[in-house]
């Protein structure tokens, strides 16, 4: 019960992080290639025992509260459904020999770090990919869809391994 | 049969993976005007209104001294056309009562209370709605130029389609040559420039000269400011030029804006509609 608490509040705290923080970042030129979205974190932090169906309802709930922020129907749930549904591809690409301990919930702490590293930073790839191949909707301009995702997700991790050392406590 | 089970069964979580995904393409390619889109729009409205006007009161306060001083700029120019439009008979102004001084625009103020300019489908909010008379299709000027059209609202808050929207189309006029054109917000743009296509390539147009609205569709009353030249190309074998402007808005500093109520756009529209 408790958990669930927690889960719930995590989900309206990242939507809110996300729509009245993170996007209100100005970098002046920068910011027609740095766009970072950080609350699909939400889906990176869930235990690991949760089912795949779950795990694709909840980053599709979450994807379409931050479209009704941004007004833009489906771009966003899209691109979380997708990163929903290949987190477990992302958790077995990147499993260490021993395996993950299933009882932890996945954070820096309980992963080793630069196993995490690579979590995020492969989740925030797909993420971004599909989330501006969507925005950008035309394969002609293909450099500049990598050109974002590459700087984006870059921002973006930075930020999550920064709210992971903030937020999490050390166990 | 059974078969055909089994295997939906041992890919279950990929044909789910498709149906969401089917939700989202629903709502992601439904044209603006459809039902999905209308209603998405207005339940973002109710959700997500009340949470940016409660953050924009709060950052309201940070820009509050160059919006003041913006604002006495507009005063001063208002001020400016208001005399010229009095005749001064004897010793006082006064408003003649002529039909030549007919008010065909009426204008409300809003606040801005979201505003997003680094993606392609860019919006931006307001505090005005139904319940003040805003409708869809308005056109929205802010403190140093047009912003953009309204497209749905809800009781207090309305969606504006802003330049800087990948689908925004407007006529407009280069002021010099009064030859016009339309503004664009094109691929290689970014929220401070945009795009007029469809000026003539024998029309000298040079960096710095003013576009304007035309006002052909009543949205925005004729000459408000849209932006500046900053360059020129000439594409061989194309008869039009293709001018990038640079956008007398701040986007990334929008906050209020009026929003125009043309009297006559019924009139105008029921012209239009005689013709066809």
């Amino acid at each position: 019960m408790n958990s669930i608490v927690k889960y719930v509040l995590q989900f309206i705290v990242l939507i809110l992080l996300q729509v009245l923080v993170v996007d209100q970042i100005s970098l002046g030129y920068a910011s027609q290639f740095i766009i970072p979205y950080v609350y699909f974190l939400f889906i990176l932090m869930l235990p690991l025992t949760v089912s795949n169906g779950a795990l694709m309802l909840l980053a599709f709930l979450i994807g379409m509260m931050v479209d009704i922020f941004k007004s833009t129907p489906g771009m966003h749930a899209s691109a979380m459904v997708v990163l929903g549904y290949f987190r477990p591809y992302l958790l077995k690409l990147i499993e260490p020999r021993e395996g993950f301990d299933v009882l932890k919930t996945p954070s820096i702490y309980s992963m080793r770090r630069s196993i995490y590293l690579g979590y995020v930073s492969l989740a925030s790839m797909v993420f971004h990919l599909w989330y501006f191949t969507l925005e950008v909707m035309r394969f002609s301009d293909f450099h500049m869809i990598l050109l974002k995702t590459l700087c984006s997700s870059i921002i973006s991790v930075l930020l999550i391994i920064l709210a992971q050392y903030l937020t999490v406590k050390r166990k | 049969m059974n078969n055909l089970f089994k295997f939906i069964q041992k890919y279950s979580s990929f044909f789910l993976f498709l149906g969401f995904q089917l939700v989202c393409f629903v709502f992601l390619f439904s044209s603006v005007n459809s039902y999905h889109h209308v209603s998405f729009a207005n339940s973002s409205n109710i959700i997500a209104g009340g949470i940016y006007e409660a953050s924009s009161n709060v950052s309201g306060y940070f820009h509050l001294s160059s919006e003041v001083e913006q604002l006495r700029f507009q005063n001063a120019d208002l001020k400016k056309k208001l005399a010229r439009k009095k005749p001064l008979i004897e010793d006082e102004f006064t408003s003649p009562l002529d039909t030549n001084y007919l008010q065909q625009f009426d204008f409300l103020h809003a606040k801005v209370i979201s505003s997003f300019k680094n993606g392609r489908k860019n919006s931006v909010t307001i505090n005005k709605g139904a319940n003040d008379k805003v409708k869809p299709e308005m056109g929205v000027i802010g403190t140093k130029g047009i912003v953009g059209i309204t497209t749905s609202s809800s009781g207090y808050y309305t969606y504006v389609k802003p330049i800087i929207h990948e689908d925004f189309v407007l006529e407009v006029i280069h002021e010099k040559s009064k030859s016009f054109g339309f503004v664009k917000w094109t691929q290689s743009d970014d929220w401070r420039t945009a795009t007029v296509v469809d000026i003539p390539n024998y029309v000298e147009v040079n960096p710095g000269d003013e576009i304007l609205t035309r006002g052909s569709n009543g949205l925005f009353p004729m000459g408000e400011m849209v932006g500046y030249v900053i360059s020129v190309e000439d594409i061989p074998g194309d008869v039009y030029l293709k001018v990038r402007i640079n956008l007398a808005e701040d986007f990334s500093s929008v906050y209020n804006v009026v929003v125009v109520d043309n009297v006559l756009k019924k009139e105008f529209q029921d012209l239009k509609s005689t013709q066809n």
